[in-house]
């Protein structure tokens, strides 16, 4: 079986300790994101007949207090871009720090998630930056860690972009 | 050819000389150096040949081998040879497993017996361990804390003596921080290993990005409590060895070596590590190396003579005091079943409590005393604890116990009581049997009276008998009243009053006959003249206690009609008196 390593990137309250409750089994406590500033998860799923254990490194979000540890991202097969979508400064936030983490380590493969989408109401990403971004190649995923749309999505996409075609 | 000019070298004369030199050369080349050119043919086309070369080899491979376990360094020998030496067990298991296993049948018996063997051995060992542990006071304190935290008392016993146990090993890929390997000790619970790893390797990011440390530096070692994480890194793995309590140096050096080899075997694939494990599978036994332990052994008790002493005495105490108990539980086990044969007295519970007994239940105030009974069962009272709640029991004995508190049955009167039936018999005053009609039923257990055997002792019949019950002695040759017969004389004087006051209603005139009698000594016609002479006189004196004279009668009969056979003094004695005979109209039976 395989194993990968994901990190959970984004600003601070964007929903990535969210999005993995609703995805992954955990021994660690919360606390050690404002702590250690990290947790690490785990999950197993299948892709393609293909087993891939994933170990979820969500990473504290950034913030004007506290920049992410790069050391962190090291070894990462991939990263899960988590922005909120009610708020479109965390997804320029988030898009700096993708940028940051291809100046450290090169270029990985992610997958945008533009999260709280069960909020349509507050949405502020224009279709227009959503097309833009997709645009790029870039794969982007609307979530919602409170129903759950999208999430399993988000991961099975960013594991397909792991892996070796 | 020394004559020719150095410079001269064209023109055809010159080149035909030089083929000629060369052809010269060749043959002179030829004549010295033939043999040696056949060998040199020979040994290339054998450098060249790959049959001859594994010929070559396989003369020479077996002692090429034990010259490289000569030198040492026989591991990497078998690092380089293990690969193949398991796929070829691998591949002749798939072909023919039999083949394997006749090979391995005459060394599997023994190793089995060896294993067996050793098993029981660690046991009996284990078990003299335990045994010493559980007897000292060491082991009692170790009992104690078990009893205290809750924790089984061989897991504390195991804890106390070790020195260190290595119970997990990890081996974690330095760049993605995954595991690659992970053995556990089979008797400790972990977490689950990915995940510890990945935290790990956090932590150990954190605290290098947390403090200044120099480069290459990284942290190698955690504790907490009896626990301590040793990690050593190398350029693509790290190794980290959970251990609990003081493990030595020599363990580090020891994991260091282990990861070296690591390294070493997999280098390639620690360098292309996909997120693939499976290649490090065969790193599985070196790592499971690393889980070793160490137990403090203490020093042979020296000999105490004392102790074993001391452990006999104590145990014949115990032996004698168990004893002791036993046959006390007996006893008053016996005790309260005879408590339960009593009439009145239930025993609801019994039980020892504290060193005493303690007797529950129901007593009726005239059951037997219990305390009288422990007193007959030679049982210390200051042992039992009774416990009794007054009651009424219906048990025949004590249901006459009742009656006769209550009626206080006259002399001449006798009660019993059958499944409740009052039965009285005798004689008694009438007064005293309506009284006795009249209460009975009010008497707990009563439920009816029977008194037909109970006679009303102022009947004329009763009457007549006591009269003619009475006698009245006279001393040899006389017949005057002794003054020792003046007390029955009275008593019949008194009765006679009591027949007379009834008879009229009941008997009609009744005459008091008094007949004199006289024994065998002197003449027959003197004696019937005497025992005339002694009822005249009894007569006399009943008069004069207040009988009528017209009630009276004396009749003399002499020896005709002896009481008793003269055979002795006290017999003659009786036939020396007065009777007394009720005459007159015949009365009723039963009245």
């Amino acid at each position: 079986m395989l194993h990968k390593k994901i990190c959970m990137l984004g600003s601070f309250s964007v929903g990535k300790t969210s999005l993995i409750l609703r995805f992954v089994q955990s021994i660690f406590s919360d606390r050690y994101l404002t702590t250690v500033g990290v947790k690490i998860d785990k999950k197993v799923i299948s892709v393609d007949g293909q087993d891939v254990t994933l170990m979820l490194w969500d990473l504290y979000g950034e913030d004007e207090y506290q920049k992410i540890r790069m050391s962190y991202l090291r070894g990462a097969s991939g990263y899960l871009l988590v922005a909120d979508g009610t708020r479109i400064a965390t997804l320029e936030k988030t898009l700096a720090i993708k940028e940051e983490a291809e100046k450290n380590f090169g270029p990985t493969p992610f997958v945008v998630a533009l999260n709280k989408c069960d909020l349509a109401e507050d949405w502020e990403i224009t279709p227009e930056r959503e097309a833009e971004l997709a645009g790029r190649a870039w794969k982007v995923v609307r979530t919602s860690a409170k129903t759950g749309e999208g999430v399993e999505f988000a991961f099975r996409s960013l594991i397909k972009a792991m892996l070796p075609t | 050819m020394s004559d020719k000019p150095a410079n001269d070298v064209g023109g055809p004369s010159a080149g035909g000389s030089s083929h000629e030199d060369e052809k010269a050369l060749q043959e002179l080349r030829t004549l010295l150096f033939s043999e040696e050119q056949h060998e040199i043919v020979a040994l290339r086309e054998r450098i060249e040949s790959p049959e001859q070369r594994a010929r070559d080899v396989s003369a020479v491979v077996a002692e090429a081998i034990q010259m490289r376990r000569a030198r040492g360094g026989d591991h990497e020998l078998s690092a380089a040879l293990t690969p193949t030496v398991e796929e070829a067990v691998r591949e002749s298991v798939r072909k023919d497993s039999h083949v394997l296993v006749e090979a391995l049948f005459p060394v599997m018996g023994p190793a089995i017996r060896r294993s067996v063997a050793e098993v029981f051995r660690s046991t009996v060992e284990s078990f003299n361990q335990v045994l010493e542990s559980t007897f000292s006071i060491r082991g009692l304190q170790w009992r104690f804390e078990a009893i205290r935290i809750g924790r089984p008392y061989a897991e504390v016993a195991l804890l106390r003596s070790l020195v260190y146990r290595v119970e997990q090993v990890f081996l974690i890929h330095l760049k993605t921080s995954l595991v690659l390997q992970h053995v556990v000790d089979p008797a400790v619970v972990t977490q689950d290993a990915d995940m510890v790893s990945s935290m790990l390797s956090a932590i150990r990011d954190f605290v290098r990005d947390s403090f200044s440390t120099q480069q290459g530096d990284s942290l190698d070692s955690l504790q907490m409590g009896q626990l301590q994480v040793w990690i050593e890194q190398g350029p693509q793995a790290i190794i980290a060895a959970v251990i609990r309590g003081q493990a030595p140096q020599e363990l580090r050096l020891s994991l260091k070596e282990k990861l070296e080899e690591a390294h070493r075997r997999f280098s390639r694939e620690l360098e292309e590590f996909d997120g693939n494990p499976a290649p490090f599978e065969a790193f599985r036994p070196e790592l499971a190396a690393c889980l070793t332990a160490s137990y403090r052994r203490d020093k042979p008790a020296k000999s105490r003579p004392y102790l074993a002493v001391c452990a006999i005495v104590f145990a014949v105490l115990l032996a004698g005091w168990y004893g002791y108990t036993a046959i006390q539980n007996h006893k008053w086990a016996l005790f309260v079943e005879n408590l339960r044969q009593q009439p009145g007295i239930v025993v609801t519970s019994f039980q020892r409590a504290r060193g005493r007994y303690r007797i529950q239940g129901l007593r009726d105030p005239l059951a037997v005393d219990p305390e009288a009974l422990l007193d007959q069962r030679k049982l210390n009272p200051r042992l039992a604890e009774f416990h009794w709640s007054a009651f009424y029991a219906l048990d025949d004995s004590l249901v006459l116990q009742r009656a006769i508190a209550l009626l206080q049955p006259p002399a001449g009167v006798t009660l019993s009581v059958q499944n409740g039936v009052l039965h009285a018999a005798g004689d008694s005053s009438s007064e005293w049997k309506k009284s006795m009609r009249e209460r009975a039923h009010f008497i707990a257990g009563i439920t009816a009276v029977d008194d037909k055997d109970l006679n009303d002792e102022n009947s004329p019949r009763r009457l007549k008998a006591a009269v003619e019950s009475e006698i009245i002695l006279f001393e040899l040759g006389q017949a005057e009243i002794n003054p020792r017969q003046q007390p029955n004389l009275a008593a019949v004087a008194q009765t006679i009053q009591k027949l007379l006051q009834i008879a009229p209603s009941a008997v009609g005139n009744a005459i008091v006959e008094l007949v004199g009698h006289a024994d065998s000594s002197g003449p027959e016609a003197t004696n019937v003249l005497l025992s005339q002479e002694r009822a005249n006189n009894a007569v006399r004196e009943l008069v004069r206690l207040g009988i009528p004279e017209a009630s009276l009668r004396a009749t003399g009969i002499g020896l005709s009609s002896p009481l008793r056979p003269e055979t002795d003094e006290q017999n003659r004695q009786y036939n020396r008196s007065v009777t007394f005979r009720v005459v007159g109209p015949e009365t009723p039976q039963n009245r």
